[in-house]
């Protein structure tokens, strides 16, 4: 669509104003003193920017609507549907929030494939993770060496008995 | 380390390390006052033990 921008104009800019006729009636060299800038035909410079951005409105809209695939909808419906959409969007966003609260909420499942190994291989492997002098608990041991939870609770008390390992009073009290 | 085997055995405790074949999911509850509970079942070759922080004694040298 073509808009001719002059039409618009020139129907709005009538009736003159008062410094265009006083323009016009003044002598030529006289009427450099009436130029400002920003001024043209009787119309503001503010006026003619909000006439630009009106056109630029309507030609945005009308392409819109072109483009869109229900050429035969009334703009009404076109507008109720484009609402509709911004509305199911907000409602998706809203849904993809409380998913990911609840996601963050279940536990994450890892799979742990347990080792098959002997007591002895099991007791040489717990005693060189402690060799690094961190204070452990069974569940972390059984974690880290993929081993039985009983197994290691087995081995551990069989340490302690041999003075190997001991109960960490520190973070009993922690 | 006493292993109980009868029923009706309780462990309480602030840490307790679990095992089985297959664990329920946990379910959600409120406990006493603001406090929140989370319960579950272990089924199937359960073991369960009170957790204790172990450390190496390391040796001395003279």
């Amino acid at each position: 669509m073509k808009t001719n921008l002059s039409q618009v104009e020139a129907t709005k800019a009538w009736p003159w104003s008062a410094r265009s006729i006083d323009w016009l009636l003044a002598k030529p060299e006289e009427r450099e003193k009436f130029i400002v800038l920003g001024d043209s035909a009787g119309l503001t410079k503010e006026d003619i920017e909000e006439k630009v951005r009106r056109v630029k409105g309507s030609v945005q809209v009308e392409q819109l609507v072109m483009t869109m695939p229900f050429g035969g909808l009334e703009p009404a419906d076109v507008l109720y549907l484009m609402e509709e959409n911004a509305s199911l969007r907000q409602e998706i966003e809203q849904i993809k929030q409380k998913l990911s609260e609840l996601e963050e909420r279940i536990p994450e499942e890892r799979v742990i494939v347990l080792k098959e190994i002997s007591k002895e291989e099991a007791k040489e492997e717990i005693r060189q993770l402690f060799s690094s002098g961190r204070t452990l608990y069974y569940s972390d041991i059984a974690e880290e060496l993929r081993l039985d939870l009983e197994l290691v609770v087995d081995i551990c008390h069989e340490l302690q008995q041999s003075g190997e390992l001991r109960i960490d009073e520190s973070a009993l009290r922690a | 380390m006493k292993v109980h085997y009868e029923l009706d055995d309780a462990l309480k405790a602030e840490r307790i390390a679990v095992q089985a074949r297959d664990i329920d999911k946990p379910r959600y509850g409120k406990g006493t006052h603001a406090h929140k509970i989370q319960s579950t079942t272990l089924r199937g070759s359960a073991f369960c033990v009170i957790e204790v922080p172990l450390k190496a004694v390391l040796e001395r040298r003279q």
